[in-house]
């Protein structure tokens, strides 16, 4: 593992026991992912994306094996300081947004920025410099169910964002969107990947993202199957 | 590190009816509980002040309550000389010897009371210093007329000013009323005690004898002192001891009443449980974005618990703005067979109130602990595969 | 009913849901039956204990006033009066002040004419005409102080009669007019206090029924505007009185019950809305396979009404086993308590006020969701 690696996995192994089968969700994959790649995860459902994302945020646990996120070895952390780790260094996108329905654009945003020490002014900075990035500053007091989902998905991208994360993980993040809609996000990704240098990984099966990203690692039934590099992005392997 | 209020309380207001009758639910609780405390309260409040600081009671030797007493003459005699005991202005002790009887008067509502009827000197009235007459006069000795106490207006036919009053053998004429500080003399009727003995062919005997100490007397000594004595043969007490005693059929209330709230609580604890696992059911992708986030377990934990919290505070509070209005009602009381008839105000005091409110506390927190656990321990992976 | 299925299934579709639903109705419900046999049971005590044929003829005063000894033989003079028994309310104390319990001291000559449905212990009647200071005790009392016949015990005298009394117990009373009572010789308790000849009630037995408004009429004519005037009445009237003093409990007790009902109505429609709530999309779709409205309703209801049945049955039966186990283990309260068995007329009043909240607590949010526009419904995304 290089010190320019955002992500490493070595040889992680993600079993699950049902009834009496053993289910590998992950088998024996090992990978790494450059700081500043703005990479997308593919490949069939069942393939074990959504399971490699939980393992590298944290969420989940590996079987065996290390999972190292900007150095640290989170599979060794407990609870508590995974989520003090998840706070400081991960920024997450979901499908669905996972937006707080009872609270505004702005306290959606704001939400990460409670667990750290800033004051309430310097808050106040942060969560306007974030919705201002993804362009939905006018909206700031909308609630979720008064914006469409595609305003939704990108107030989700400026909460992912706002607290300056290592990594921006983003789980299928134009799975629920319209073409146009998806297009804007996947544009807004890559401009935040580009412009204000952050890592991206993303899992999806959108093929539409194939011309956004750097690279594509491909994934089939638990097993790492290869990385494209892709052309337009640019960016080492 | 804290997931912030108004989480909790926008999250309160989405499931609107839902928690209105669950709150709904526990404010009646806290409200019977009010109500029954207000009537402890009460109870105990008129028994009690019915002591004054400073009088001691003198009793037969081996009696528990006055009316089971029996003093004579001489042995009264014998109490007036002692030392420290108060005089007045001219001089003689403020000794008062009483008889307390109970007549039978028929109640509004077709029973039978225990009127409570007092023979005093009217040095009587300078012993029970809280006692002053409000209308009317004092009655004078020798004559069938009597004093009735404030609660007493209007209870039976002839409780009035210048009305008669019929017991015992004969009628007697009501010339005042008086009161005396809330405490159960206002419930009594307090008559001549020569007037009185001869009406119920005592002859000389008393039920007991009150004394007032001197300015800073010590009530110990003299109470050791009665004891001590073996020609008289009494025991002493102090007023206040004394009341308290009486006021044990309070406590027995008291415990009936919390017993019965606190069965109910459980009730309304299910129900809270219920809501909030209902809550807790529905908010499954929140709290898993919120783990996702970094919120610590404990966080999440706390949130819940305050949500629950909250509901419970407030519908503790309306359960005790609903239960205020019983201060406005009095009622009465009889202890038993041999008691006599009390009337008190129902009090809700501010004990009672920060009481009610822990009540309401402790049935939010047991209520939401559960589910609030459930929420903490919730599989974060999990929940958010299901969407 | 071929429902019955689909109606137990859904209700095991959330078993933590139902189960609390049910133990908090169970909870209320143990209470409600509790304080709706109250009255009952007060009522009970009394058509059990009251003898169609007695008259207490007691003072109209008050203690402080009784009744002379002469008067004995002037009320055993009237017309239809088979036997009377002075009795003095002695009130005494054995042991504690908070172990009182009711004893009284009556002529011992016709007290087996007077109460042959006490059950007084065989021998027992014999040896209390034959010694003075012999007393029969009721069999609570026997138990809870853990005495046996031929025990001394003493009674300090406390209310009006402020002498102690030293008695031999030579019999047992097993129905009396209280679980914790002794009765003990007049004649005793009159040497002891120097003959004053006082009584506070005279017990007449009637030869019948009938004869009783014209005997009450006679003796009260017979002594008004003497020095002792009397007051009498049938022997349910009087004990009617006694228990009438705690008549501001039943109301208390009448009122919290409601209380407690409209709480649990509460709890219970709270449960029922959101169970209901849930299944919005299912409704509709078995009303488009072509279950009815009324047939849905129908079945809500009674998924509600089942949950309060087993609160009632679940409720009701751990009041009956705390009754059992009270009158099993304690003395004190154990007779009065076995008698207290949660009376049929109050289980009844359980079973109604648990169908009425089962039916209510359901019926808005079933009817609303069996009659919601099945289309809307299906195409609501949560």
């Amino acid at each position: 593992m290089s010190k320019n690696d955002a992500v490493s996995l070595d040889h992680v192994t993600r079993a699950y026991q049902r009834d009496n089968f053993e289910v590998r969700a992950l088998d024996d994959v090992t990978l790494t992912i450059p700081e500043r790649g703005f990479i997308a995860i593919m490949g069939p459902s069942g393939s074990g994306k959504t399971t490699m994302l939980n393992l590298i945020t944290g969420i989940d646990h590996p079987t065996s094996g290390r999972v190292c996120v900007s150095n640290e070895e989170i599979n060794r952390m407990n609870e508590n300081e995974l989520a003090d780790w998840r706070a400081r260094h991960i920024g997450l996108v979901f499908q669905f947004y996972n937006l707080i329905p009872v609270l505004t654009a702005y306290e959606n945003v704001e939400l990460p920025l409670l667990l750290t020490d800033l004051p309430k002014n310097e808050r106040k900075r942060h969560v306007e410099a974030a919705l201002e990035a993804v362009g939905l500053a006018e909206r700031m007091n909308h609630y979720p169910r008064q914006l469409s989902g595609g305003q939704e998905q990108r107030v989700a991208i400026a909460r992912a964002v706002v607290t300056d994360p290592t990594i921006v993980v983003a789980d299928e993040p134009t799975g629920d969107l319209d073409a146009k809609s998806a297009e804007e996000i996947l544009t807004l990704l890559s401009h935040l990947n580009q412009q204000f240098k952050k890592t991206i990984v993303m899992v999806t099966h959108d093929s539409r993202a194939e011309r956004f990203v750097d690279a594509i690692f491909r994934l089939d039934k638990g097993v790492f199957v290869g990385a494209e590099n892709n052309l337009v992005g640019g960016g080492q392997q | 590190m804290a997931i912030p209020l108004k989480y909790s309380r926008r999250s309160l207001l989405v499931r609107r009816v839902s928690n209105a009758m669950t709150g709904g639910g526990m404010a009646l609780v806290v409200a019977v509980f009010v109500v029954i405390m207000a009537m402890v309260a009460g109870l105990a409040h008129t028994i009690q002040h019915s002591g004054s600081d400073g009088n001691v009671i003198v009793l037969a030797r081996g009696s528990s309550t006055e009316t089971g007493s029996s003093l004579r003459l001489d042995q009264f005699d014998g109490l007036k000389f002692l030392p420290t005991i108060r005089r007045d202005a001219a001089g003689n002790p403020l000794v008062s010897p009483e008889l307390a009887e109970q007549v039978l008067m028929p109640s509004p509502n077709g029973t039978l009371d225990n009127l409570a009827v007092r023979g005093v000197l009217p040095v009587g009235f300078a012993v029970h210093d809280q006692v002053c007459v409000v209308s009317g006069r004092i009655f004078t000795p020798g004559l069938s007329e009597i004093v009735i106490g404030k609660a007493l207006i209007g209870r039976y036919p002839g409780c009035n000013v210048g009305s008669s009053l019929r017991f015992g053998r004969r009628s007697w004429q009501v010339v005042g009323v008086f009161e005396a500080g809330g405490s159960s003399f206002e419930s009594e009727v307090w008559g001549d005690v020569h007037s009185l003995q001869e009406d119920a062919n005592r002859g000389t005997v008393f039920n007991s004898v009150r004394l007032k100490l001197a300015q800073a007397a010590d009530a110990a000594a003299l109470i050791q002192r009665v004891a001590d004595d073996p020609r008289i043969n009494l025991q002493a007490e102090a007023e206040s001891d004394y009341y308290r005693e009486q006021s044990a059929v309070a406590s027995q209330v008291r415990v009936l009443g919390i017993l019965v709230a606190g069965i109910m609580g459980f009730g309304a604890v299910f129900a809270a449980m219920n809501t909030m696992y209902a809550a807790v059911s529905a908010r499954t992708t929140e709290i898993a974005t919120l783990r996702a986030m970094g919120f610590r377990p404990r966080a999440i934990l706390t949130s819940f618990l305050v949500e629950s919290l909250v509901l419970a505070l407030a519908a503790g509070v309306i359960g005790v703005l609903l239960a205020m209005p019983i201060n406005l009602f009095s009622t009465s009381f009889n202890a038993g067979l041999t008691s006599a008839t009390l009337e008190f105000d129902f009090r809700v005091t501010f004990a009672i109130v920060v009481q009610a409110l822990l009540f309401a506390a402790i049935m939010g927190v047991a209520g939401g602990w559960l589910p609030a656990r459930r929420a903490m321990r919730m599989s974060v992976a999990a929940a958010l595969r299901r969407t | 009913m071929k429902f019955t299925a689909l109606v137990l299934k859904n209700l095991l579709r959330s078993k933590r849901r139902t189960i609390l639903t049910v133990l908090s109705i169970a909870v209320s419900l143990f209470i409600f039956s509790a304080l709706t046999s109250l009255p009952t049971v007060a009522n009970r005590v009394l058509a059990d204990t009251a003898s169609s044929v007695r008259i207490a003829c007691r003072t109209k005063m008050g203690q402080a006033y009784p009744l002379p000894e002469a008067y004995k033989a002037k009320i055993a003079e009237t017309p239809h009066v088979v036997a009377v028994t002075p009795d003095n309310f002695f009130g005494g104390i054995y042991h504690e002040v908070s172990d009182q319990f009711p004893n009284i001291a009556v002529d011992p000559e016709r007290i087996d004419v007077m109460w042959p449905d006490w059950g007084f212990s065989p021998g027992g009647i014999e040896q209390f005409k034959k010694l003075r200071t012999a007393c029969l005790v009721a069999d609570g009392t026997m138990k809870r102080f853990h005495l046996n016949v031929g025990q001394q015990i003493q009674l300090r005298g406390a209310t009006y009669y402020p002498v102690n009394v030293s008695l031999t117990i030579v019999g047992t009373i097993a129905k009396g007019p209280a679980p914790s009572f002794l009765v003990f010789r007049r004649d005793y308790l009159e040497e002891i206090e120097g003959r004053p000849g006082r009584v506070d009630n005279f017990w007449v037995r009637a030869d019948s029924s009938q004869a009783v408004p014209g005997i009450i009429q006679s003796v009260n004519a017979k002594f008004a505007n003497s020095s002792a005037e009397t007051q009498c009445d049938s022997e349910a009237v009087f004990i009617g009185g006694v228990i009438g003093r705690f008549r501001m409990f039943f109301t208390l007790a009448r009122i919290l019950g409601l209380i407690v009902v409209v709480t649990i109505g509460l709890v219970a429609a709270n449960a029922a809305a959101m169970s209901i709530r849930e299944r919005r999309n299912e409704i509709a779709v078995m009303r488009s396979i072509g279950f009815r409205s009324p047939l849905i309703l129908r079945l809500l209801i009674a998924e509600s009404v089942v949950t309060a049945l087993a609160g009632c049955m679940l409720g009701c039966g751990a009041a009956f086993a705390l009754l059992k186990i009270f009158s099993v283990t304690s003395d004190v309260l154990g007779p009065f308590v076995g008698a207290m068995q949660i009376p049929p007329p109050a289980l009844l009043e359980t079973f109604l006020a648990a169908i009425l909240i089962g039916v209510l607590s359901s019926y808005v949010p079933a009817r609303s969701a069996a009659r919601r526009n099945i289309v809307d419904t299906l195409r609501v995304v949560d």
